[in-house]
Order: C-alpha cells, then structure tokens, then sequence
C-alpha cells in the first residue's frame, strides 16, 4: 500500500514540477521544493515553496512579477486536481539550506 | 460592507508602514487581517440576505455562527468544481470563473492564516505577504463582479448552511 502511495506522490509531483517549471521565475526566485505533508492547519496539503532572494524589500517590479507568476501557477495547479490542497508559500534561501537539510 | 473593507486597508498599511524592513509581527498581523477581510466579506453578505431584520442583534448573533471550518470545505468544492449534485442543479450553469477564485482565495488565505499565527519555523517574506493581499483584493474585485448573481446566493447560502450539501473534499 504505501509503494503504492510512493509511487502516486511521485507521479504528482512530477506534474507540479512540469506545471512549476512551465513560466519564467520571478527575479528574486532561485529554486522551488516541493513538500507534500498536513499543513499547518493539519489538513493534508502540497507545498510548494518558492526560494528566494534573503532581500527583505524587494523592488515592486519584483512584487509584480511575483504576483503574476504565482496566480498563473495557481490556475495550473488546481487544473491538475491534485489529492491534495496546493499552497504556494516562498522561503528565503539562507532558511531552505537549513529546512531542506 | 465597512469592516471587510476596511480590514483590507489596515492589511496593506501594515504591509506598507515599513517600507525598508518590515518586522515579522507586521507581516504575520497582515495575513491574519486579510484573511478577517474576506471572511467577514462573505459572512456579512449571507447575514445581509437570509438573516431577519428583527429582533435587533439576531443578525449579528447569526453571524457569529458561521463555522470557518465547514466554509473551508464548502470552498474546496467550489474551487475544485466538486459541486455535490443538491447544490449544482442550483447553479446557473457552470461554477464561474469569479466563485472559483474565490473560494480558492478562502482556502488559501485560511492555511496562511493559520501558517502565520501559529508556525513560526519559516520566515514570512514580504514578497508573499505582498501576494497574500494582492489575492483577497482581487477575490473583493470578483465579488463586485458577481455578488449579487443568483449564484452567489447559491454560494452564500452553501457557506452559512453547509449542511445542504454532502462536501467531497479534495484535500
């Protein structure tokens, strides 16, 4: 049974990554990880996180893009009808070295 | 319409009132208003349409009642077009394109509400609080659009009385 569930979560997130790595990442995005597990409301959840720049004020053309990007991603994902509710969250690189570990 | 509105203001100030380097508390207090914006955005328009005018408070106490959980679910199906058949022979025609947006805005600024009061492990990035009000906005802006439709009343009434559905969650 859990092969099983292996094998589905690795099919899934090999449609999110094609879906993730579709459009042009904003300029302050470096990477993307994906993190399947109960989110912080316990409801099971896929994360998606983006990492970024540790700049703590980026420009607002950066912002744009950001918004742009992500909205467009959002759309793609909840077309893919995942098992689990998508989040797009963003972390900053110094912290991913330390999380993804 | 004065508290949603004006809670979605009080977000994008405390976005806003430190430009350079915005504290944690700052930004996670942002989510957490954005969230209360839409959320009281849909409970007061179902409050508005199916609570009685009288006795005075009883549409206030009614409004209380709303279940956050049970409107997350309801927004699932909405979002995911996972309508239960009791509550899509209601719509006219298709969930739109505004009801999808937001509902899934619901659910996500709901677990980011969450994420931001009580998980501390990653830092909140301005970037993504950014984000996070940009999307309720644009949920206010989908509901100028359709809010007074006969679907939105569909989806009003789903959010107050969940239980006229059988919610399939997905996720």
């Amino acid at each position: 049974m859990s092969e099983l569930i292996d094998a589905v979560t690795a099919e899934e997130t090999d449609r999110i990554s094609r879906v993730v790595t579709k459009r042009r990442f904003p300029d302050s995005v470096r990477d993307f990880k994906i993190e399947f597990g109960p989110y912080s409301t316990g409801d099971p959840a896929v994360t998606i996180w983006l990492i970024v720049d540790d700049d703590p004020n980026p420009p607002n053309h950066v912002l744009d893009q950001t918004t742009k990007f992500v909205r467009e991603t959002e759309n793609d994902l909840m077309d893919l009808g995942l098992r689990h509710w998508p989040y797009i969250r963003f972390m900053r690189a110094s912290e991913a070295n330390q999380y993804f570990h | 319409m004065a508290l949603p509105k004006d809670l979605l203001d009080q977000a994008e100030r405390l976005l806003s009132h430190e430009q350079k380097r915005p504290r944690q508390a700052r930004l996670r207090r942002a989510v957490s208003t954005a969230y209360y914006a839409l959320f009281h955005l849909l409970d007061s328009a179902a409050n508005r349409r199916m609570a009685p005018r009288s006795p005075k408070n009883l549409d206030l106490q009614m409004q209380r009642a709303f279940d956050p959980g049970a409107m997350k679910d309801v927004c699932k199906s909405f979002a995911g077009g996972t309508l239960p058949p009791m509550v899509q022979h209601l719509q006219t025609g298709q969930i739109e394109p505004e009801q999808r947006l937001i509902a899934r805005t619901f659910v996500d600024l709901q677990g980011k509400r969450h994420a931001a009061d009580y998980d501390l492990v990653v830092t909140l990035t301005k970037q993504e609080v950014a984000d996070d009000i940009n999307k309720v906005k644009e949920a206010f802006a989908a509901w100028r659009v359709i809010g007074k439709s006969p679907n939105a009343n569909v989806m009003l009434t789903a959010l107050a009385l969940p239980r006229m559905g059988r919610w399939r969650e997905r996720g």
